[in-house]
């Protein structure tokens, strides 16, 4: 019955912006989001990201004006009538290139930005293309390593944000044996619609990585919280995310009702967390989970 | 003469370079701004074909 396979999912770079995952090839100006070191259309090695494209872009542009201005200054030194007037030349044109220099480097970090924009806005087309080329290349590899079409996806999904490549990915995730070590996320994976697959991999998650339950993954299954109880397993499903959010006060906080409904299925050592957490916080008002919780303790845990 | 009009010519174009680069500061976009055109039109393109 079980056709998961245990896999290794190599880690996932994290940037701070999205673009920084774009990289364009120097010599085709293709774009590509994946780690390949090669360009995929031309073959040579010469794949950048587009912030050091830019800044490229920008060094040359400012280094080409400080060249005209040299060049003003020497025609006005070989044009000088005699050596005081080229002397009074060269000097005010090495001033003013110190000058230009100088509001250039100062400059340098706000030009970057605009060069970048100007690079995005130009190459709209071929930034599409290569992201349709990137997604045709994770496609072409799920006969052989769907790992490697997982991992080629994820890249994928930094930039483009569908349901489609969320769902791709969830039902590679499922069929993933999922361990505590995988580089694994919620969050950017939630769907708009209500899905099985979703749900299952959120159940597998409150079970192996219980810290990446948060807010609005318990909104997700609070939401379709009828279809997730008509499946098999659901009612595990909800029960691990409601031990997964007992980890932090703020969620039961939030959440009081749904951790009343699943606190009686709740293994031992959630269910004690939960007891703890509202015992050390008596003045609390937590609705009928306390009662609840109390009552559970009383029948299940006090006994013998 | 010549030298006078390279001079001049020299003052007026890192004249105008340096307002230009000082004027366009404010214009430069946050990396945010970068991330947020290219996320839209990366996905509006593929709604576009949805």
């Amino acid at each position: 019955m079980n056709k998961k396979k245990p896999v290794t999912i190599r880690p996932f770079l994290q940037t701070k912006y999205s673009y920084e995952k774009l990289r364009i090839c120097n010599h085709c100006k293709s774009f590509t989001v994946l780690w390949e070191d090669q360009c995929a259309s031309c073959g040579k090695d010469a794949l950048m990201p587009i912030h050091t494209k830019a800044k490229i872009k920008a060094k040359r542009s400012m280094r080409n004006e400080l060249l005209a201005a040299l060049l003003f200054t020497l025609v006005g030194v070989w044009f000088g009538r005699d050596p005081m007037q080229m002397t009074l030349c060269a000097i005010v044109g090495i001033l003013l290139i110190l000058l230009l220099w100088n509001v250039q480097r100062r400059m340098l970090p706000y030009v970057i930005p605009q060069e970048m924009e100007s690079l995005i806005e130009d190459e709209e087309a071929r930034i599409i293309e290569g992201i349709k080329h990137n997604r045709q290349t994770a496609i072409s590899h799920l006969q052989n390593n769907e790992v490697m079409t997982y991992e080629m996806l994820r890249e994928i999904s930094t930039l483009v944000h569908n349901d489609r490549i969320r769902l791709q990915q969830v039902v590679l995730l499922q069929t993933f044996i999922l361990r505590k070590d995988m580089d694994l996320v919620i969050e950017p994976l939630l769907l708009k619609d209500f899905d099985t697959d979703l749900a299952a991999y959120i159940g597998e998650i409150s079970k192996v990585q219980r810290d990446l339950i948060k807010n609005q993954t318990i909104r997700y299954i609070l939401t379709y919280e009828a279809q997730i109880l008509e499946m098999e397993h659901g009612r595990d499903i909800m029960t691990g995310v409601a031990g997964a959010a007992v980890r932090m006060k703020k969620y039961v906080d939030s959440y009081p009702e749904f951790i009343r409904r699943y606190a009686r299925y709740l293994p031992k050592d959630r269910f004690m967390r939960l007891y703890q957490l509202i015992r050390q916080h008596p003045e609390q008002s937590w609705g009928h989970l306390a009662e609840e919780v109390s009552r559970i303790h009383s029948d299940k845990y006090t006994q013998g | 003469m010549v030298t006078y009009v390279c001079l001049g010519v020299l003052i007026l174009f890192v004249s105008l370079n340096s307002l230009s680069y000082i004027s366009n500061r404010k214009k430069s976009p946050s990396f945010e701004e970068i991330d947020e055109q290219l996320i839209s039109i990366v996905n509006g393109e593929a709604k576009r074909h949805e």
